[in-house]
């Protein structure tokens, strides 16, 4: 399907409620947004093109980060005077990586094995298919590793220090330099600050996810955040940075306002069953099979562009 | 006139590629309605976990 043609059955909404109320479910299970899953399963299922995906996703992304972050105040794990600060970095971000998807939206079709495809589905496959790969390795390696810890086959030892490249950042000595007294940060350039924003920022525009795979450990390891704290503020970011997304895709015909509602329904369900069961499974485990779920969304992922090739 | 045909009225062009021109309304509600909708839900559930006296998950995204 053409990126600049769909029109959305209204006798889907009942299944789009459904898949929001799995993936809420998964993400809540897991402890993860999901947004990783939720864009490229709604092309690869439902057939939604990328660039509408994306857009509707982030308005049903920041519903949940709202719904999230007013939970987290009531603990006060939130750094405003950081999140706000990074919002500059953030609303960049999503708007560069929002223009580069509009760009991408406009390119036209590809000649692929003789056949012609749309050039947005795939390159959005393959970037989403290198995201899924590199987050579910990455998932197994550290569960794999953990319950090898637990069982006695690998010595405890302490958190992995931060890398000198880390640490050079931590301590940048670029003005203006910044305290931060709710994360206990004495001093820290803004401008590292600014570039976290727009790493995570630039994510979120083009590809619809949060980006807290990015920025919880670039604010634990590089900023030197509390855990707790990193992610308070992480979901306020979220919140804030997928307004800004949903904002600049809805002035660019990217948000399908009837799929953000029927994704809305689902997730705010899904996320609350999946998170009363974790309590009940053991965390390396649920880890290990989330990473290999993401491996079941490149094959989904891969035979939807194979499809869509073939098809022509 | 029901809630969903009102929302798919109001973004009846988006799909339409590059002759869509995105209308005042349509922009506020889409930034609107997923804000309301997660806060609305947050101080539900902070009520519930209030009056029942039991701490929910937290759900997505942590």
């Amino acid at each position: 399907m053409s990126a600049g043609e769909f029109v959305l059955g209204l006798g889907n909404l009942p299944y789009l409620a459904l898949f929001g109320l799995l993936i809420g479910a998964l993400g809540g299970f897991f402890g993860v947004g999901g947004g990783f899953l939720m864009v490229p399963l709604l092309n690869a299922v439902f057939g939604i093109p990328y660039n509408i995906a994306v857009g509707s996703d982030l308005g049903q992304m920041c519903g949940m980060s709202a719904a999230a972050t007013v939970r987290h105040m009531r603990f006060g794990n939130i750094d405003f005077r950081l999140g706000v600060l990074m919002i500059a970095g953030t609303a960049s971000g999503v708007e560069v990586g929002a223009q580069v998807l509009e760009a991408l939206k406009h390119v036209g079709k590809m000649a692929i094995l003789g056949h012609s495809v749309d050039s947005l589905t795939v390159i959005m496959s393959l970037v989403y298919a290198a995201l899924l790969i590199f987050l579910g390795q990455a998932m197994v390696r550290e569960s794999l590793r953990t319950m090898r810890r637990a069982s006695g086959r690998t010595q405890l030892t302490a958190e992995a220090p931060a890398s000198p490249a880390v640490l050079r950042l931590r301590t940048a000595n670029l003005w203006p330099m910044v305290s931060l007294p709710a994360s206990g940060i004495e001093r820290v350039s803004l401008w590292v600050i600014l570039a976290i924003g727009f790493a995570t920022g630039f994510l979120s525009g083009m590809l619809g996810v949060g980006g807290g795979f990015i920025r919880m450990p670039a604010l634990v390891y590089i900023l030197g955040c509390p855990t707790v704290v990193a992610v308070g503020t992480d979901l306020f970011e979220i919140m804030f940075s997928s307004a800004y997304g949903v904002a600049t895709h809805a002035f660019k015909g990217n948000v399908h306002l009837v799929l953000v509602i029927a994704l809305l329904m689902g997730t705010t369900i899904g996320a609350q069953l999946g998170a009363s069961f974790t309590r009940k499974a053991g965390g390396p485990w649920v880890r290990f099979w989330f990473g290999c779920l993401a491996f079941v969304g490149v094959i989904m992922v891969g035979v939807k562009l194979l499809t869509s090739v073939l098809r022509g | 006139m029901d809630i969903v045909t009102w929302l798919q009225e109001l973004g009846r062009s988006v799909g339409d590629g590059p002759r869509f021109h995105a209308r005042p309304l349509y922009v506020v509600v889409c930034v609107v309605l997923p804000v309301t909708w997660g806060l609305s839900v947050g101080f539900l559930l902070r009520a519930i976990e209030k009056i029942v006296g039991v701490e929910l998950g937290r759900g997505g995204a942590h």
